[in-house]
């Protein structure tokens, strides 16, 4: 898992320093869930988590676009 | 259940003024152990148990080394005041919010937002944290769900840009061009206004190309 996620990490960090944010959702306490989405190497990629403070906390990355042509 | 003597217990609203303020603070943890006490004393009602789920969460989102625990613990403490008051529609879309952000079982999430929105088809926040689900690969929710649920949320929320602005979103999915750009101009008409981070986004679904042009 940890190899894993040293693998897709650059491209994570890629998405949410280029991407574009919205809010998906809001916690209960009022925190912003967000969704970065952003197209790398021809792929759209979304990296969702949870942001407060200027920290973002993800809990999820799936690619969208997955052989399309973007 | 929790004995009548807990909503007149002025040792009750002592505890439960303390766990405030520490939630306030940010110190879950605390807040924890003072809901905790209180149930020892007290007994338990949905509500506090619902409250000691949502602190087990925020502790969880709070941890960058979160390992799941928190996790467990928030849906296990949510699932126990569920059981208290099944009709309770928010306790339901917190339990499914947990699921979604907290342990990935999506499916169960999109289960637990239908139940709320079943039990309170005009629960804004429900309605919106289920549309959140539209979009993962795992198909849990579809757009047209998606698209009724938010559109229902804008009626009832319309000062709301993030709300405009994601209907806008789920419109552009669905090849609704006209009703995207609609959807993103009303996001600019609220009262309040667009938080600046989320503009690009909003041009990008309204298809906005280039420079506007300046004010007469």
């Amino acid at each position: 898992m940890l190899q894993d996620y040293r693998a897709i990490q650059p491209y994570i960090e890629q998405v949410i320093r280029s991407g574009t944010v919205e809010v998906a959702d809001t916690t209960p306490k009022g925190r912003f869930v967000v969704k970065f989405t952003a197209t790398v190497k021809g792929e759209q990629v979304v990296v969702k988590g949870v942001l407060e403070n200027n920290v973002f906390k993800i809990s999820d990355a799936w690619v969208q676009t997955r052989g399309q042509t973007p | 259940m929790m004995s009548q003597p807990f909503f007149s217990s002025s040792a009750a609203f002592a505890l439960l003024l303390q766990a405030n303020q520490r939630k306030s603070d940010g110190d879950d943890r605390t807040a924890l152990a003072l809901y905790l006490a209180a149930l020892e004393r007290f007994g338990e009602s949905a509500e506090l148990l619902a409250a000691i789920a949502d602190c087990y969460f925020e502790l969880a989102l709070g941890n960058p080394k979160e390992t799941g625990e928190n996790h467990q613990q928030a849906i296990a403490w949510m699932r126990r005041a569920i059981a208290l008051a099944p009709e309770n529609a928010r306790l339901h879309a917190h339990l499914a919010q947990f699921y979604h952000l907290g342990t990935l079982e999506v499916e169960r999430a999109a289960e637990e937002y239908r139940t709320a929105i079943n039990l309170n088809p005009h629960d804004v926040w429900a309605l919106v944290g289920a549309t959140s689900l539209s979009g993962l690969p795992e198909e849990v929710v579809s757009l047209d769900e998606a698209i009724t649920w938010l559109e229902r949320a804008v009626q009832l929320e319309p000062d709301e840009p993030d709300y405009h602005l994601r209907l806008g979103d789920l419109y552009r999915k669905a090849g609704r061009v006209a009703d995207a750009r609609r959807a993103c101009l009303r996001a600019l008409l609220c009262p309040r206004p667009l938080d600046p981070q989320f503009v690009r986004r909003l041009e990008e679904v309204a298809g906005i190309d280039g420079e506007p042009p300046a004010p007469r």
